[in-house]
């Protein structure tokens, strides 16, 4: 039995190749977002800030890159992730850590509470450290970034995926893009999931 | 040595630096498709070094999973060089051999893949660094469809 | 008649006290909801009865309810009566018999084989443990695969709902009652009544059918001659099926099940597909012999080719036996059990290689 063809077929719309840290921060429009404008304006905004967005329109990818630029900066960054509200400990002992001046950003600010919030907040101020957040609404902090997921934005990120130029319009094609970023009413971290399957249904029909 | 292998993709920073460097590996079998249990033996080249000095090499094997979840990884082999004395025996290039174990397999499913491959990756002085992958398969599963 | 059980496995390393205690613990589980219902159904009686007499020198006897009101109200002490009762029927019936001496009454007397030491999986990266499918011998096979149901689950989950929900409503009920008898009419809590009732009655009739659905299938046992499986190979399976009504179709397969779960912020998705099945044998009109249960025994082949089980912390790739039922007169049900597949080369290939070689 020959199985060669089984050596490696990536899926570009996998985790591996989509997750946050792996796309380019970009704007509704698709267009690649100035960091070292976002990071200046953030220190306009007193040092901290809030991405704000619906979900899976883009969020944690622009939270990650801008940590990392920041960091870049050698200003000293933590990161949270919180999945639940156990992760709450995490994120209050990760404020209390952080060297003064330094920056905490926080993925999904919403899953505190407010009490939670106000703890944190409050121990950031006393402490000199600046917040970063994502949430899906108003989080108490200025809004850095407004996020929305379009058609565009999905465009341009798929465009960077891997090898696009090979499986774009054959195995997929701009209708399934149409379609997907439709299907989920702008949640672009869904329709990347809508287009997996696509891809894995076209493929069957490509020769190997 | 099976002169069809390839080359990994680079990873880094990216910036005004200097290119990566062109990280070749060949696999000693003929379709880089192993059995588990069996040796696999490498050959690795790495070009490019424009006269930067490697501060460590990290040779590792390892498999990860891909597709819609996240991404789960394994590894199997992992070493580091990185002192003056034997990083010269590293690179530009060097060769490595390891026995694979019973699992896991490849597998090629729809919502879930198992890969296995090699990674290099070369530190440098100023404290970049570069990593190439190269997927090998192992064991003979066919690829899942939908039913 | 089948009482759900929520815990499917009663041999092997669970059960380590006595069988007649595990009996008793059982029968006072059975008498306690007895109770329950009796209880529940004296008061609620008695305060329908006695409820806000105008006088209440004077005894009601003219009771406020109508007879649809009535069967609602009755409903779940009579359920907690008819769940309690067949249990401690049944207890009574099978107190003292060993799992041998009910097997042998029910024609399953051949014992194959002695569940030992198992082979397990030490050494295989990233295969799942066996431990707990291989815990339990069988009655005629070497073991007894557990069940991986959720529906009794879904029962207690149903039964919580129509219990609490129901309760509110009675609450609501006494307060349009009491106004009602008092001759004043309050619409505004009438109108919020009704569409409570409709929500109570859906969760009860809800509850009620998962009841009667889990108790009139009968169990279904798989047993296999060896675990974990190896591809390639051939095994005995037999199924043991229960239940008082005929069968229109009753099939058994194989099943490969890939698992992925997506971690993004608040969001975690998990996403379940069946990406192989192999029909393993199937029997059309079954009716098992009363009291009785349908049993089969069929060879069951592991494909040559098959993809070992998996598991890691994000991602799985899972076999499992399947069984699909369809009775007569109920919907179709799905009951899966778990098995473990080595790699295709797992006869050749023992523990983890010793050495790992790097040359300069």
């Amino acid at each position: 039995m020959d199985v060669g063809h089984t050596i490696h077929r990536p899926n570009p719309f996998a985790t591996r190749y989509v997750a946050s840290a792996r796309l380019v921060p970009r704007d509704e429009q698709g267009g690649i977002l100035d960091l070292a404008s976002l990071v200046a304006r953030l220190d306009a905004l007193g040092g901290s800030g809030a991405i704000v967005g619906p979900h899976g329109t883009g969020k944690s990818t622009i939270l990650s890159h801008l940590g990392d630029s920041i960091a870049a900066g050698k200003r000293p960054v933590g990161r949270v992730r919180l999945r639940s509200r156990r992760d709450i400990p995490t994120a209050v002992r990760s404020v209390r850590d952080a060297s003064r001046g330094g920056l905490v950003c926080i993925d999904s600010w919403e899953l505190l509470g407010f009490a939670s919030r106000a703890v944190v907040r409050g121990l950031a101020t006393a402490r000199g450290v600046g917040l970063l957040v994502t949430s899906h609404g108003p989080a108490g902090l200025p809004t850095l970034v407004s996020c929305r997921g379009t058609r565009a934005l999905l465009g341009a990120l798929v465009g960077e995926l891997p090898d696009h130029d090979q499986w774009f319009g054959t195995t997929i094609v701009a209708a399934d893009l149409e379609a997907a970023i439709d299907a989920v009413n702008g949640d672009v971290r869904q329709a990347l999931d809508r287009l997996y399957d696509r891809f894995e249904e076209g493929r069957l029909r490509m020769p190997h | 040595m099976n002169a069809a292998d390839s080359h990994g993709a680079a990873h880094g920073p990216a910036g005004s630096a200097p290119p990566f460097p062109r990280m070749d590996l060949r696999f000693g079998h003929p379709g880089r498709r192993y059995e588990p249990g069996e040796w696999v033996t490498a050959e690795y080249t790495i070009d490019g070094l424009n006269g930067e000095r490697p501060r460590a090499l990290e040779r590792s094997a390892l498999w990860y999973t891909e597709g819609k979840g996240e991404e789960d990884l394994g590894v199997y082999f992992f070493e580091r060089v990185s002192t003056p004395e034997t990083i010269d025996r590293v690179v530009p290039e060097g060769t490595f051999a390891l026995q694979l174990p019973p699992s896991p397999l490849s597998y090629e499913g729809v919502i879930v893949k198992i890969r296995w491959c090699i990674r290099l990756r070369i530190f440098f002085d100023s404290g970049r660094d570069h990593v190439s992958e190269h997927v090998f398969t192992v064991g003979r599963v066919p690829p899942s469809i939908l039913p | 008649m089948r009482l759900p059980r929520f815990f499917t496995k009663k041999r092997g390393h669970r059960r380590t006290d006595s069988q007649a205690w595990g009996s008793f613990a059982e029968g006072l589980f059975y008498a306690l909801l007895v109770g329950a219902g009796v209880v529940f159904g004296l008061l609620l009686v008695t305060g329908a009865v006695t409820y806000a007499p105008a006088d209440p020198d004077s005894v009601v006897l003219q009771r406020g309810y109508e007879w649809w009101m009535w069967l609602l109200t009755l409903l779940m002490p009579v359920a907690l009566l008819a769940f309690g009762g067949s249990g401690l029927v049944r207890v009574v019936r099978t107190w003292g018999k060993s799992q041998e001496r009910r097997a042998a009454a029910s024609g399953a007397v051949i014992l194959e084989g002695i569940a030992g030491p198992s082979a397990g999986v030490a050494g295989r990266p990233a295969i799942p443990s066996c431990d707990n499918l291989e815990n339990s011998p069988g009655i005629v096979l070497r073991y007894r695969l557990p069940l991986e149901s959720p529906e009794n689950w879904s029962l207690v989950g149903f039964g919580l709902f129509a219990l609490l929900w129901n309760a509110v409503v009675v609450v609501l009920a006494v307060g349009v009652g009491a106004d009602l008898i008092g001759g004043t009419t309050d619409w505004l809590l009438i109108g919020l009544l009704v569409p409570f009732v409709v929500v109570g009655v859906g969760g009860v009739a809800l509850f009620v059918r998962s009841v009667v659905l889990s108790t009139s299938v009968g169990p279904t046992h798989v047993e296999i001659s060896d675990h974990p499986l190896v591809p390639g190979r051939r095994y005995d399976v037999r199924l043991g099926q229960g239940g008082a009504h005929l069968f229109r179709s009753i099939e058994l397969g194989l099943e490969l099940e890939e698992t992925a779960t997506f971690r993004q912020g608040t969001d975690t998705r998990t996403q379940r597909i069946v990406v192989r099945r192999v029909p393993v044998s199937g029997w059309q009109r079954v009716q098992p012999v009363p009291g009785g249960i349908f049993e089969a025994r069929v060879p069951l082949t592991i494909p040559a080719d098959a993809m070992h089980s998996f598991s890691s912390e994000n991602n799985a790739v899972q076999w499992r036996i399947v069984v699909r039922a369809q009775p007569d007169r109920w919907p179709e049900f799905i009951r899966v059990f778990p098995v473990v597949v080595l790699p295709v080369t797992a006869a050749d290939v023992g523990a983890v290689p010793e050495s790992v070689e790097a040359m300069g």
